[in-house]
C-alpha cells in the first residue's frame, strides 16, 4: 500500500530523539564494553597467552561440545520438525506451542531436572539403567540436546508449514515421490531457517554458562564462559586469563552471530519470491487428512515432543516438604530472593520495551536514509552474539573506576540490570519490529485528514495492534530475566541474590530437596509465562 | 436533519502555479475549483493523479527543492499546514477505514477528534447513515460490510463533519457498473446537501459524463505533466 510514505509519520524531533537515545545504549551498552576488552590487551607483555595449550583445549572443548550438540539436535530437530510442520491439524499446532517451552525455563531448572535424571541415585539409576553421566561432558551435550532441539524442531516446522500445497501436487503430477519431494521442493524452501537454526545452537551452545557449570560439575567439564567465570568469581582472581578467555569467546560466538545473519538475509531475498499465502493453502492441506491418521498421529506427535519436554518435569517427583514449619523456613530464605529477582526482572523488562520502542521509533525514521538503516538494523542485534559474561567483564573494564559493580549497593543492581538489558534486548526488538512492518500508513493518512494528530492516531487506531506484542515482550523479557544466571552470578553479592543464584548456592550444598521445590515454583512461573504469551499473541489482530 | 456542524461559507480551492518533481517528471497545476463545482481529474496510471490529491490534502508537501507554488482555500494559504488541519474530506481508493473501530466509530472518528459530545456524534451518524440504508448496520464491524457498504461508509466519514473540500481518488474503480451508477447518484445527492468544491480522480468516462461540471485532464508534455481544464 502507500509504505513509502511510513517515513513521513514518525516527526522529526521524536525521529532524532529516539535515534540518540539508542546510539547512547548502543554505545554504552555495546561498544565500549566490547573497546574495553580489546584496550585490555594492550597491557599484556606478551601474546603466548592467547595461543596457551590450557587456552586452545577449552577452545577445543568448547567448540567440540558446542558442534556435537548442535549437530546432534539439527539433525534430530529436522526431522521432527518436517513431521510437525507437515500438516496442520491441532495436535500439530499444541506439538509446535510445546516445542517453545524450553526456552521459558530457566538453565538452573534444566540442570536440575537432568541432575536428578542423571545423578547416581537419579531416576535412571532407580529404573536400573546406571547411567551415572551427570557432571560429565555427555551431560552437558545431552542436556543441550534436549534444550536446543524443540528450537530447531519450531523453526523448520513453522517454515515447512509456511510452504504452499501447489509445489507439492505439482511435484507428485511430474512424477516425484514423497523422498524426491523432500530433497527438491521440501529441503529449498527449509534450508535457510533449518541452517539458520542450527548456528544459533552451536552459539548458545559455546555461551551456556549454568548447564555447563552445574552439569559439568565446574572443573571436570569446563567450557570458555565457566572458565572465565571461575577465573573472576571462583578461587583465584585472574584478570588476563579472564580477558583471554573473553576475546576467544568473542570470536566463537560472534562467528555463528554473522552467519546468522547472512543466512536471514538470505532468506529474506529469497521469501521475497514467495507471493502465495499459505494460510488459505493450510485449509486444503487439512481436508487432505483422514480420520484414521488424525489418532495415530496426533498422538505420536504429542508424545515426541513431550518426550523432550518430560526430563523437566522430574522436578515435581518426589517433592519432600517435612512439614510445614520447614516450609515456613524455606519460603523465608526464599523471599528476599524472589523480591530482588522480581525488581531486577520488572526494571529490566521495562528498560528493554522502551529501548526497543526507541529503536523501532529511530528505524523507521532512519528509512530516509537506506544504507544508514541498514547499518544500525545489523548493530542493534550485535548483543544475540555476545555472551553475557564477556560483556559483563567488558563492562567492569570499562567502568569499574568508577562503579564497583562487585560492591553488591545499588551499583551492583544497576550494573545487573543493565547487562540484562543489553543482551535481552535484541528479543523485544525482535518482537516489536514486525509489528512495526505492517503499520496501517494509510488509516494514519485517513486519520490526518479527518483532522486527528499523530498521536491520538497511534493510541486509537494502532495501539490495539501494538498491546499484545508490547506486552508479550515485557513477559518474555521478564522471564528470562527471573531465569537468567551468568550476570546475576559475575555481580552477586550476598545482598543481592536473585532466586536461579539461591538455586544454584542450594544445589552446590547439596540441599537437593529444598532445590527442588524452588525448582517447582521457578517452573510453574516458566509455564505460567509461557501460556501468558501463548494467548497474548493468539489475541493479537493483525490487519 | 442537515444542521450544519460548522457553518463556515464554502470557498473556492485553488491551486495556484504547483510544480512539483515527482521521480521522472514535475507535475505542474494551476486551477480552481468553485463551491458546488465538482471537477473530474483524468488521466493516464502514473501520470500524477494521485500526488495532486495527495498535495490538497496535505499528506505531500511542496517541499523539494524545485517545488513552488500555493495551495488556496478562499483567502486562507493551505501550503504549509499538515493534513490534520486543513479539513479536507478525502476519500482514498483503498477507502483507508479503520478495522479496529466499527461503522459508527469510523463515522463519526472526524467529530469526537472536533470534541463533539457522543449523543450529537451519535445522531448525527445515525442521520447520516440512514441516507445511505445503512442504520441497521450502525454497530457492525468493518470487515463484516459489502464492497458497496463499505465504500458508503467511507464517503459519510469524509462527509459528515463538513470538510471544505472533497477530494476523492478513483473511489469506484473496484466496483461493478450497477453499483458505480447507484453509488454515483448518492455522491451526487450528499455533495447537493455540502456543496464544497469537489475533486474526483477517475478512469471512468461515465464519471465525466454523470458526475463533472468542469474537467481536469493530464497533458504529458517534455518532462512535465501538466493538469490542464477543459
Amino acid at each position: 500500500m502507500a509504505r513509502d510514505h511510513s517515513v513521513h509519520l514518525i516527526p522529526r524531533g521524536l525521529g532524532w530523539f529516539s535515534s540518540f537515545v539508542v546510539f547512547l545504549f548502543w554505545v554504552l551498552g555495546v561498544l565500549i564494553p566490547l573497546g574495553a576488552l580489546f584496550f585490555r590487551l594492550k597491557f599484556f607483555t606478551r601474546m603466548e597467552g592467547l595461543f596457551s595449550s590450557e587456552t586452545l583445549s577449552l577452545v577445543r572443548v568448547t567448540f567440540d561440545q558446542a558442534f556435537l550438540s548442535a549437530l546432534i539436535s539439527g539433525a534430530l530437530g529436522l526431522c521432527l520438525g518436517l513431521w510437525i510442520g507437515g500438516d496442520s491439524r491441532w495436535a500439530s499446532r499444541w506439538a509446535e506451542a510445546f516445542l517453545a517451552v524450553p526456552f521459558g525455563i530457566p538453565s538452573v531448572v534444566v540442570a536440575l531436572g537432568w541432575v536428578l535424571m542423571l545423578g547416581r541415585s537419579g531416576f535412571l539409576a532407580r529404573m536400573g539403567i546406571p547411567l551415572d553421566w551427570a557432571y560429565s561432558m555427555k551431560a552437558v551435550i545431552l542436556a543441550h540436546v534436549f534444550l536446543n532441539l524443540p528450537w530447531v524442531a519450531l523453526l523448520v516446522a513453522q517454515s515447512r508449514r509456511a510452504l504452499p500445497i501447489q509445489p507439492l501436487e505439482a511435484a507428485a503430477t511430474l512424477g516425484a515421490g514423497p523422498m524426491y519431494r523432500l530433497r527438491w521442493v521440501v529441503f529449498p524452501h527449509i534450508r535457510w531457517a533449518f541452517f539458520s537454526a542450527c548456528t544459533q545452537v552451536f552459539g548458545l551452545c559455546v555461551m551456556s554458562f549454568a548447564l555447563v557449570m552445574i552439569l559439568g560439575g565446574g572443573p571436570p567439564v569446563q567450557t570458555l564462559e565457566s572458565a572465565l567465570y571461575t577465573r573472576l568469581r571462583y578461587g583465584e582472581f585472574d584478570l588476563s586469563g579472564a580477558v583471554i578467555y573473553a576475546l576467544w569467546q568473542l570470536f566463537l560466538t560472534l562467528i555463528p552471530w554473522i552467519v546468522v545473519l547472512w543466512i536471514q538475509f538470505k532468506s529474506e531475498s529469497h521469501s521475497l519470491n514467495q507471493n502465495i499465502r499459505p494460510g488459505i493453502l493450510l485449509d486444503t492441506q487439512v481436508q487432505h487428512s483422514s480420520r484414521t491418521q488424525f489418532r495415530i498421529v496426533d498422538g505420536a506427535q504429542m508424545v515426541s515432543v513431550l518426550f523432550f519436554i518430560a526430563p523437566y518435569f522430574l522436578i515435581f517427583s518426589n517433592l519432600k516438604l517435612n512439614s510445614m514449619d520447614s516450609f515456613k523456613s524455606l519460603i523465608s530464605e526464599i523471599t528476599p530472593a524472589l523480591k530482588v529477582s522480581f525488581e531486577i526482572a520488572g526494571l529490566t523488562a521495562l528498560g528493554v520495551v522502551l529501548v526497543a520502542a526507541f529503536t523501532v521509533i529511530a528505524l523507521l525514521f532512519l528509512e530516509r536514509w537506506p544504507r544508514f538503516k541498514f547499518g544500525i538494523s545489523i548493530l542493534v542485534l550485535l548483543p544475540s552474539g555476545i555472551s553475557t559474561l564477556v560483556l559483563g567483564l567488558g563492562a567492569w573494564l570499562a567502568y569499574g573506576k568508577w562503579v564497583d559493580p562487585f560492591s553488591g549497593t545499588i551499583a551492583a543492581l544497576i550494573a545487573v540490570i543493565g547487562l540484562q538489558m543489553v543482551i535481552f534486548f535484541p528479543i523485544a526488538f525482535r518482537v516489536l519490529w514486525p509489528v512495526s512492518q505492517a503499520m496501517p500508513v494509510r488509516q494514519f493518512e485517513a486519520a490526518a485528514t479527518l483532522g486527528c494528530p499523530l498521536y491520538k492516531a497511534f493510541w486509537l487506531l494502532d495501539w490495539p495492534r501494538w498491546k499484545g506484542p508490547v506486552l508479550s515482550a515485557f513477559a518474555v523479557v521478564m522471564a528470562a530475566s527471573l531465569g537468567e544466571v551468568a550476570a546475576a552470578s559475575l555481580f552477586y553479592h550476598e545482598d543481592l541474590i536473585s532466586l536461579p543464584v539461591l538455586l544454584s548456592r542450594w544445589m552446590a550444598r547439596y540441599r537437593f530437596e529444598d532445590a527442588q521445590v524452588l525448582a517447582a515454583l521457578f517452573l510453574i512461573l516458566s509455564l505460567l509465562t509461557v501460556i501468558f504469551i501463548l494467548r497474548s499473541r493468539s489475541r493479537v489482530r493483525l490487519y | 436533519m442537515f444542521d450544519c456542524i460548522d457553518d463556515k461559507p464554502v470557498s473556492e480551492l485553488k491551486v495556484q502555479g504547483v510544480q512539483k518533481e515527482v521521480s521522472d517528471f514535475v507535475l505542474a497545476a494551476d486551477f480552481s475549483v468553485k463551491p458546488g463545482q465538482r471537477s473530474v481529474l483524468i488521466g493516464r496510471s502514473g501520470s500524477g493523479k494521485t500526488t495532486l490529491i495527495r498535495l490538497i490534502a496535505g499528506l505531500d508537501s511542496l517541499s523539494g527543492a524545485r517545488d513552488q507554488g500555493r495551495i488556496w482555500l478562499g483567502t486562507k494559504d493551505m501550503t504549509e499546514l499538515p493534513a490534520q488541519k486543513r479539513k479536507m474530506g478525502v476519500l482514498f481508493q483503498d477507502l483507508g477505514l479503520f478495522p479496529a473501530l466499527n461503522v459508527l466509530e469510523n463515522v463519526t472518528f472526524a467529530l469526537k477528534m472536533q470534541g463533539f459530545s457522543r449523543e450529537k456524534r451519535e445522531a448525527e451518524a445515525f442521520s447520516w447513515l440512514q441516507k445511505v440504508g445503512l442504520e441497521k448496520k450502525i454497530h457492525s464491524r468493518i470487515d463484516r460490510l459489502s464492497g458497496g457498504e463499505a465504500q458508503r461508509v467511507a464517503l459519510i466519514r469524509a462527509l459528515i463533519w463538513k470538510p471544505r473540500a472533497f477530494l476523492l481518488d478513483e473511489p469506484f474503480s473496484a466496483l461493478d457498473r450497477d453499483l458505480r451508477n447507484v453509488l454515483r447518484s448518492e455522491l451526487l445527492e450528499l455533495h447537493r446537501l455540502w456543496p464544497v468544491p469537489m475533486i474526483l480522480v477517475s478512469h471512468d468516462p461515465e464519471d465525466l459524463q454523470q458526475i463533472a461540471t468542469q474537467q481536469l485532464r493530464v497533458v504529458e508534455e517534455s518532462g512535465f505533466r501538466r493538469i490542464q481544464v477543459e
